[in-house]
């Protein structure tokens, strides 16, 4: 309630609270020594505390019905209601100031846009959108949202249009990005596979190479072991193994089988290869 | 100003901190009406100078045009008007001191706000020539390196009320009123001082209380300095409690007694 905000009080203080309130408010005007320098002012304050004073202590002792019905009046009239309207009187289409003055109805409370049925009190036109009731501005104001909202939509629609171009620019560049990759992988998979048959082959030839190889080598051992003991029971110590063509053959057999190794693990090679592709483009492959 | 008058938002009541925000809202507005670009520019502190105005509560539009469009303002108080063309004077020259000590910066601000203060001087003549000419001497003085930062502040207030005077003269408390505006602009130019003590050390800009310490100002000179805004404020808010009650009232004791104290506050 106003006279308890006056008195710094709660509706729910007490007449001791009240007096309370009441002599600190006035010790405290009395202490700020303004007395003197502003007079008119100092006597309105005392007024207004009074007045608060007695207003406070009506409140308490009013029944309850009075109470309510007294909070209500006081919070409807000092509710803010921030950009709903600045005008100025009780009607908030035709500026009337007084409640009294609205000659379009006789309710003492005025007034729910009485003059919108058509009978604007400073001029004959027909509607309450006329200049000198200052409501014309709904109508610009209506045109304005209007505008507003259709400029709002079309750079609604012109942003979604810029991102799903963006979207689909970047969906094409990644596409094609793959295709280039898929492209180069096939290429070089084929490559690769050509390579291997090759390999294969290059091992098969390695492999009759070294067997025949083998075999030779095992004809010359077995003659020269043959040799060697003949020559040895004979009296004569030789030793044929250390011959060059022992030697030779060996050298023959090891390179052979050395190829053979390499050829191999050039084949593994390739494998991990196409295995590594078929499996990076395992999805796009299939 | 300086941003310092602020309310205590917690110990506020709803419709109060409501109230508050639509002043400053409407504030806002209007000063759009000067230029739009000026907006950016606006303080609380206006806003402070402004519930002293008392521009009373705003009523509830039972207009059934309202649920789709809002009914037009009846604009019927200046109070708005006023107070946007003091913001921009004060935001002009303080832009135009910080451009004439030698921050270029400052001139791309003071451009945006030139039209909006062309307007001002065309509509309020008064008030950019009182804050003018108050400002320029508050430069000399500090230029002259003056440590006297009581006369000074003294000097700020003074140009303030003295730009306030000409709206409130038309009121019968006005003259109270505009003693409170004095009193709270001079803590705010006190505040501005304290707080900028560390800033105008490190950058050798001018600052009374460094001058007075012979370095950078310590606790008795900072103890001394606050001393006199607890003084002032104290003077304020007795002057405050004078004011006949409005719905303003409880904001502007608000400001004075927690807001402003709170700001002290946080230099400790």
């Amino acid at each position: 309630m106003k006279a308890h905000d006056i008195l710094s009080l709660t509706v729910f203080a007490n007449a001791e609270q009240i007096e309370n309130a009441y002599q600190g408010k006035l010790h405290a005007l009395s202490d700020g020594n303004h007395k003197d320098q502003f007079p008119e002012a100092y006597k309105c304050k005392i007024e207004e505390l009074a007045r608060a004073r007695e207003e406070c202590l009506e409140y308490l002792n009013s029944s309850f019905l009075t109470k309510t019905k007294r909070e209500i009046k006081d919070s409807m009239s000092r509710v803010v209601t921030a950009n709903v309207s600045r005008a100025s009187g009780c009607c908030c289409c035709c500026g009337i100031d007084e409640a009294d003055d609205c000659v379009n109805c006789d309710d003492g409370t005025c007034c729910g846009g009485c003059c919108d049925v058509g009978a604007c009190v400073d001029c004959d036109c027909d509607t309450c959108c006329c200049s000198c009731c200052n409501c014309n501005g709904s109508f610009f104001a209506c045109i304005g949202y209007i505008v507003i909202a259709v400029l709002g939509g079309f750079g609604i629609w012109g942003i979604s249009r810029l991102v799903g171009f963006v979207r689909r620019e970047q969906r094409t560049a990644k596409q094609e990005e793959d295709r280039l990759q898929l492209e180069r992988d096939t290429n070089r998979l084929s490559e690769l596979n050509v390579a291997l048959e090759k390999t294969k082959k290059e091992v098969n030839t390695a492999k009759s190479e070294r067997d025949k190889a083998e075999i030779n080598f095992k004809y010359i051992a077995d003659r020269i072991e043959a040799l060697n003991v003949f020559l040895n029971q004979n009296g004569v110590d030789v030793d044929l193994t250390k011959s060059n063509i022992y030697q030779k053959r060996q050298d023959e057999l090891n390179a052979c089988i050395s190829r053979v190794n390499q050829l191999n693990v050039r084949v593994e090679q390739i494998n991990i290869e196409i295995n590594k592709i078929e499996h990076h483009n395992s999805g796009t492959l299939r | 100003m300086f941003g310092y008058i602020r309310v205590c938002k917690s110990e506020l009541k709803f419709r109060e901190y409501d109230l508050y925000r639509y002043h400053y809202c409407e504030l806002c507005k209007n000063m759009g009406s000067y230029s739009e670009v000026s907006r950016l520019f606006l303080s609380y502190d206006i806003t402070f100078f402004l519930l002293l105005g008392d521009p009373g509560t705003p009523h509830t539009c039972s207009c059934h045009k309202c649920s789709a469009i809002k009914c037009k303002a009846v604009r019927s108080e200046g109070v708005y008007d006023f107070f946007a063309a003091l913001s921009i004077a004060l935001i002009y020259h303080k832009f135009n001191n910080d451009v004439i000590d030698g921050e270029f910066g400052k001139r791309f601000p003071r451009m945006l706000v030139k039209r909006a203060y062309k307007k001002v001087s065309s509509r309020h003549a008064v008030i950019g020539d009182i804050i003018g000419n108050g400002l320029k001497e508050l430069v000399e003085l500090e230029k002259k390196n003056c440590t006297d930062y009581k006369s000074m502040s003294e000097l700020f207030a003074k140009t303030i009320a003295d730009a306030c005077t000409d709206y409130f003269s038309s009121k019968d408390d006005g003259d109270i009123r505009v003693r409170i505006i004095e009193c709270v602009t001079q803590c705010v130019y006190l505040l501005d001082i304290i707080d900028d003590v560390e800033h105008d050390y490190k950058k050798k800009e001018y600052n009374p209380l460094n001058i007075l310490a012979n370095g950078k100002a310590g606790e008795n000179e900072i103890n001394a300095c606050s001393d006199l805004i607890k003084e002032v404020l104290g003077t304020a808010y007795s002057l405050a409690e004078m004011l006949p009650y409005s719905d303003c009232i409880p904001l502007v004791l608000n400001i004075i007694s927690l807001g402003l104290p709170m700001q002290l506050g946080t230099y400790k």
